[in-house]
């Protein structure tokens, strides 16, 4: 039975997508949702000392909006997290902790890569990951 | 989910996802085809294995190699579900494997793909498959992945 399931979201159209698949089975299967934002360490780590704090500060907050536009579609109770790492590890061993059934993660990320190419950190989720993940790319904007 | 479309491989891991497929699909009263599809590569090497048996004069056809591909898909999902009550439909093809499942997704109106991430090298190094990328980016539907 699927009784958890993860949504990681970086608040991105790509992300979306699967947000809203995700909350779908989620529901058909009364399972448990965890939204979960990751914090890119090296976001952070790469950015000036003295804005370093305020930077991370302001991540944290990008990812409580992004975390509350999950809970809103869910229409449900569900539990949040913010991390702080690499997204495909903090990803991976947050679905472990919470023994999840299914972790669903968008096909591209906020840093815009080519779309052919998948994102660095849905590859790395769905290379690592120990549960099923799901995935959904983002429609072209022209068909979506 | 409406109808599902697991892709059968010849792996240890395929019954893991044939499960999870089955479950899924179960739970939200989807249908579910396995698929299993056989290379061109794959049967031009068993064409010409049985074409080197001496007396042995029977052709290896392209229909036999579909049937083949069907057989080898229905006896995974009968493994898997052992003991569970999932319905499925195996569906065997030859051909290009990325070409051939988003051929038949589409054809059949199927809404999730699930497909193993992990390949392992002859050597038994993990290897994350290219096949399974392509599909995440080229179909436009959900692609579950597991990677065991």
């Amino acid at each position: 039975m699927i009784d958890t399931v993860i949504i990681a979201t970086d608040g991105s159209a790509s992300a979306s997508r699967a947000v809203s698949v995700a909350l779908d089975l989620a529901r058909r299967f009364e399972a448990e949702v965890h939204a979960l934002y990751v914090v890119e360490e090296s976001d952070v780590a790469a950015a000036p000392d003295d804005i370093r704090d305020r930077l991370q500060k302001a991540l944290e907050a990008d990812g409580e909006t992004a975390l509350e536009d999950v809970r809103e579609a869910s229409g449900q109770e569900i539990a949040t997290a913010v991390c702080e790492g690499r997204p495909g590890s903090e990803i991976g061993s947050y679905a472990r902790e919470h023994d999840a059934d299914l972790v669903a993660v968008g096909t591209r990320g906020r840093h815009g890569e080519h779309r052919f190419v998948l994102g660095s950190v849905a590859e790395a989720v769905v290379r690592s990951c120990p549960v099923p993940v799901l995935t959904v790319r983002q429609l072209d904007a022209a068909s979506a | 989910m409406e109808r599902a479309l697991a892709v059968v491989e010849g792996t240890e891991e395929t019954k893991q996802l044939v499960r999870e497929a089955g479950e899924l699909a179960a739970g939200v009263d989807a249908e579910l085809l396995l698929l299993h599809v056989t290379t061109e590569e794959e049967f031009s090497d068993r064409a010409s294995t049985l074409a080197s048996i001496p007396n042995y004069d029977t052709e290896y056809s392209v229909g036999q190699a579909r049937d083949g591909a069907r057989q080898f898909a229905d006896d995974i999902g009968r493994e898997a579900f052992e003991e569970l009550d999932v319905e499925y439909e195996a569906v065997g093809a030859l051909g290009d494997k990325e070409e051939t499942i988003l051929e038949i997704a589409a054809e059949r109106d199927c809404d999730h793909l699930f497909i193993s991430g992990r390949k392992r090298s002859p050597t038994g190094k993990a290897l994350f498959g290219d096949l399974t990328q392509s599909v995440i980016l080229e179909f436009d539907g959900t692609v579950t992945v597991t990677t065991v």
